[in-house]
């Protein structure tokens, strides 16, 4: 057929479009859901809800020199009160490490056992030196973690993403839990990833719990958890914190697993901020903090230039191998053509 | 208490400085209170000169939302990683550095650095800013600090011309009686003051608060236009003593050829008073070449009115009067009575009695004590159209020299000849809403923006002061006008009048003096 969009096949284009449409009703109709298998939950906000603790870390590149890539990694947990209509701060804990990768394996065989077990796991990707960073930033927000669950008792520690690890070498998660049940901690990882298909149906989740109204929560079926890649540290439920909430979320519930209700209700008390109803604000203010790192690029990079004395790096070396924050080189020379393709425009 | 209001988060020389404030609640901060920014080596004296929301996306996202049970932002409500997600800002301008290993107080040259604490200026910082002196007394207290009475120092005040601007109902006349008894209090000099509404004297025959008289019994003397304020010495005009320009000034429906005519009946009237010769004008005998008989006639029908006032007679010579006492350090009170209502009454004496003063104190070339004429709708004498006519433009140009000192009283700044109003020293302004107005009690002025915004938002009763007589311009709450707060503040208890006094005050001012 003659492409033509604007032209004679106008007609035949719509019929094609129209008739596309009906396909797409038509199988999806074909998938009911069963709402039988699906046992959703009412619940509330706790009135007398536990602190919570909310951790999340973030990374930003600098530099970037013969397949090494310098960047530095934030991760903060912050521990939040929920008193009088508010969410106060109370506590918080927060580091920057500087991390250095290479994509270049006989670099990496001389750095430390760490660095070469995330090369093995992530090093040969197409974008190796984003994953292995964040391979870090994740080793680090579990330091944290740890470090957050023993310290805080009687606390929900909840943590961006899910409970699950995918690196059986760097599972820091079994600690954490391990840490949480020790001290009565509420361990939770919240995804803001519902297109999932845990209910087995050609419709996200999100779809299917779009039907439902009010606060409520729904585990997923167990096959789902036992077929779940990596090793799972938590029951998985999918929960909505507040009736207008646009949104549901995945939650797997580390410790009182067979205590959802509690948990969730806990978690509630902390998700009805008008910033993002549904979502608990600690987190929110975490993966804001933790963004912040991006923002103080330039004062690091003006620490590397200050350093640079007796590292053996000149400052020209600095200079050539700046990046953004994604780690692609500011020198490199496609960077240029971008900009004078959005200059002559 | 150091109460800290938030930090630093820009700052500029030319622009002032920019705070991240950690209040709950942004209505806690005014403009005009005074901040002090912790620096390194200075603290920076600072007044608000402005209170900020910002403009934030998701504020207006959220504004006028339905959004049940949950909890909306407030600056209270969310505290951030780094204080208050939701916060105000406020625009700080640094007015004096003060050296905190020395207490010197210098011009704010430079700026504080990043995260200097913002704090609420204390009863400590602002006596260190603020002198007192045997010549300064207050008219009120500082607006944001706990009870501070800040002084004016009188006798600085008193050495050149100044203004009191504001618009009517703001309490122009309380400030008028405090800077008058500051003035004669602390002796800086005596007052004339053309009573229209009968408030200086005694008692104020509006609200019977208390005058200068009251407090002063033996430094204030009262005179009357009116003969039925028996408690008064009577005040004549002699028609001897009237000019043309009087007449111009006063009668505001004169025409060109009519001021034309007066001046020419002036020049040939031989011996004969101004007024009588225009009366007498022969109809027959008018060289028409000169001056139409319409006009004439014109003149004569506006020169009627001068009938009506039974204080322009013949009789012993009140200015002369005035003068000795004026001369004996005692002040004026020329209270207008019924006439106070008739502002070409006022326009009218005031110019005779100021040109007849200022001939009196050129004459006597600094050699006469000091007076502070207070001039009340001072832009009625002082318009670009009309100021040519009256002597007020020399007396706020000329006559500082002379120790006659020119107190300029009006709600419209605006309307005083520019020359004039560049002669003020200090200038003490009140609310104003018309731009025009803020602008022109403003002009000439450092950081005159900030103060447009301020004076166009005090409150009654507030007062912004500036000029040679305050160490820095400064926002004042005017103290509220009782015995005891003249008493304690102003006079002092040294120079407090007893109770028998008083009494005696009252007994007296039942005689009638006969001049």
């Amino acid at each position: 057929m003659k492409m033509d969009a604007g032209g004679g096949n106008h007609g035949v284009l719509l019929d094609g479009i129209k008739t596309q449409l009906g396909d797409i009703s038509r199988f999806r109709e074909e998938h009911k859901i069963d709402f039988n298998a699906i046992s959703f939950k009412g619940f509330g906000p706790s009135e007398d809800a536990l602190d919570m603790v909310a951790i999340d870390g973030s990374y930003t590149f600098l530099l970037n020199v013969s397949s090494m890539w310098l960047g530095i990694v934030r991760v903060g947990a912050l521990r939040y009160s929920h008193k009088n209509d508010g969410y106060q701060l109370i506590d918080s804990e927060s580091v920057d490490v500087p991390v250095m990768i290479s994509t270049w394996k006989s670099i990496v065989n001389s750095q430390s056992e760490r660095h070469q077990m995330i090369f093995e796991h992530k090093g040969r990707s197409t974008q190796a030196h984003k994953d292995m960073m964040n391979e870090f930033r994740y080793c680090v927000e579990g330091e944290i973690a740890l470090s957050a669950c023993r310290k805080n008792k009687n606390c929900i520690v909840a943590i961006d993403g899910a409970l699950a690890s995918y690196n059986p070498d760097m599972d820091w998660m079994g600690d954490v839990a391990q840490a949480c049940r020790e001290n009565d901690n509420m361990l939770i990882g919240v995804s803001k990833d519902s297109h999932t298909h845990a209910f087995n149906n050609p419709r996200r989740d999100e779809e299917i719990f779009r039907i439902g109204n009010g606060i409520a929560y729904v585990r997923v079926p167990e096959y789902f958890e036992n077929n779940h890649r990596g090793t799972l540290h938590g029951a998985i439920y999918f929960a909505k914190f507040h009736k207008d909430a646009p949104k549901w979320f995945r939650v797997d519930i580390g410790t009182f697993k067979h205590e959802p209700g509690l948990v969730l209700s806990n978690v509630a008390a902390y998700s009805n901020s008008g910033l993002c109803l549904g979502y608990p604000y600690p987190l929110l203010e975490a993966h804001r903090f933790a963004v912040t790192v991006r923002q103080f690029k330039n004062v690091f990079e003006d620490m590397m230039f200050d350093l640079t004395e007796g590292s053996g790096l000149s400052a020209g070396d600095i200079l050539e191998g700046l990046t953004f924050t994604e780690g692609n080189r500011k020198s490199a020379y496609h960077e240029y053509i971008d900009k004078v393709s959005r200059d002559l425009k | 208490m150091k109460a800290k209001i938030g930090e630093i988060i820009s700052a500029s020389v030319s622009e002032g400085l920019e705070a991240k404030l950690e209040l709950d609640n942004p209505e806690d901060l005014r403009i005009g209170y005074p901040i002090i920014v912790e620096g390194n080596s200075y603290e920076f004296y600072c007044i608000v000169e402005d209170v900020v929301n910002k403009n934030l996306e998701i504020a207006e996202r959220l504004a006028g939302s339905a959004l049940r049970d949950s909890i909306i932002p407030s600056g209270t409500t969310h505290e951030g990683y780094g204080g208050r997600i939701f916060y105000s800002k406020a625009v700080l301008r640094p007015i004096q550095l003060i050296d905190k290993e020395t207490n010197e107080l210098s011009e704010a040259q430079t700026i504080p650095p990043y995260f200097a604490e913002a704090r609420h200026a204390t009863k400590d910082d602002v006596e260190r800013i603020y002198e007192v002196n045997k010549h300064s007394a207050p008219v009120g207290s500082i607006r944001g600090v706990e009870e501070f009475m800040v002084h004016l120092d009188f006798k600085k005040l008193t050495e050149k011309p100044f203004g009191i601007f504001g618009r009517t109902g703001m309490g122009k006349s309380i400030l008028n009686k405090l800077v008058c008894l500051g003035i004669l209090a602390k002796r800086a000099g005596s007052v004339l003051i053309f009573d229209m509404h009968s408030e200086y004297g005694i008692y104020s025959r509006g609200d019977n608060m208390e005058g200068l008289k009251y407090y002063f019994p033996e430094r204030v003397e009262v005179f009357s236009l009116d003969p039925k304020n028996t408690e008064a010495k009577p005040f004549i005009i002699n028609p001897r003593d009237i000019r043309p320009e009087d007449l111009i000034v006063s009668m505001r429906d004169l025409t060109q050829n009519m001021r034309d005519a007066i001046y020419e009946v002036d020049r040939t009237r031989g011996t004969e008073d101004l007024v009588r010769a225009i009366r007498n004008i022969d109809p027959d005998c008018v060289d028409e070449s000169k001056i139409h008989l319409s006009v004439i006639n014109a003149v004569k029908r506006r020169i009627g009115r001068l009938d009506r006032f039974s204080f322009v007679r013949g009789g012993k010579d009140t200015f002369k009067q005035m003068v000795e006492m004026i001369r004996d350090g005692r002040s004026i009170v020329l209270d207008f009575g019924d006439y106070g209502t008739d502002q070409m009454v006022y326009l009218f004496v005031a110019n005779i009695l100021a040109r007849r003063l200022f001939n009196l104190y050129v004459e006597k070339s600094g050699n006469s004590p000091r007076l502070v004429v207070f001039l009340e709708e001072a832009h009625k004498f002082l318009e670009p159209e009309i100021a040519s006519y009256t002597i007020f433009n020399r007396l706020a140009r000329e006559t500082r020299k002379f120790n006659l000192i020119l107190a300029l009283i009006d709600q419209r700044p605006s309307r005083i000849d520019d020359e004039v109003r560049s002669q003020l020293a200090n200038r003490l302004v009140m609310s104003m809403k018309e731009p025009s107005d803020i602008s022109s009690s403003l002009a000439g002025l450092q950081d005159r923006s900030m103060w447009e915004t301020i004076i166009g938002t005090i409150p009654a009763r507030t007062v912004a002061v500036m000029g040679d007589a305050i160490r820095i311009p400064t926002v004042i709450n005017i103290m509220e006008y009782t015995p005891d707060n003249v008493r304690t503040h102003i006079i002092g208890e040294t120079d407090s009048i007893s109770n028998d006094k008083i009494d005696k005050i009252a007994k007296q001012a039942t005689t009638v003096l006969d001049f």
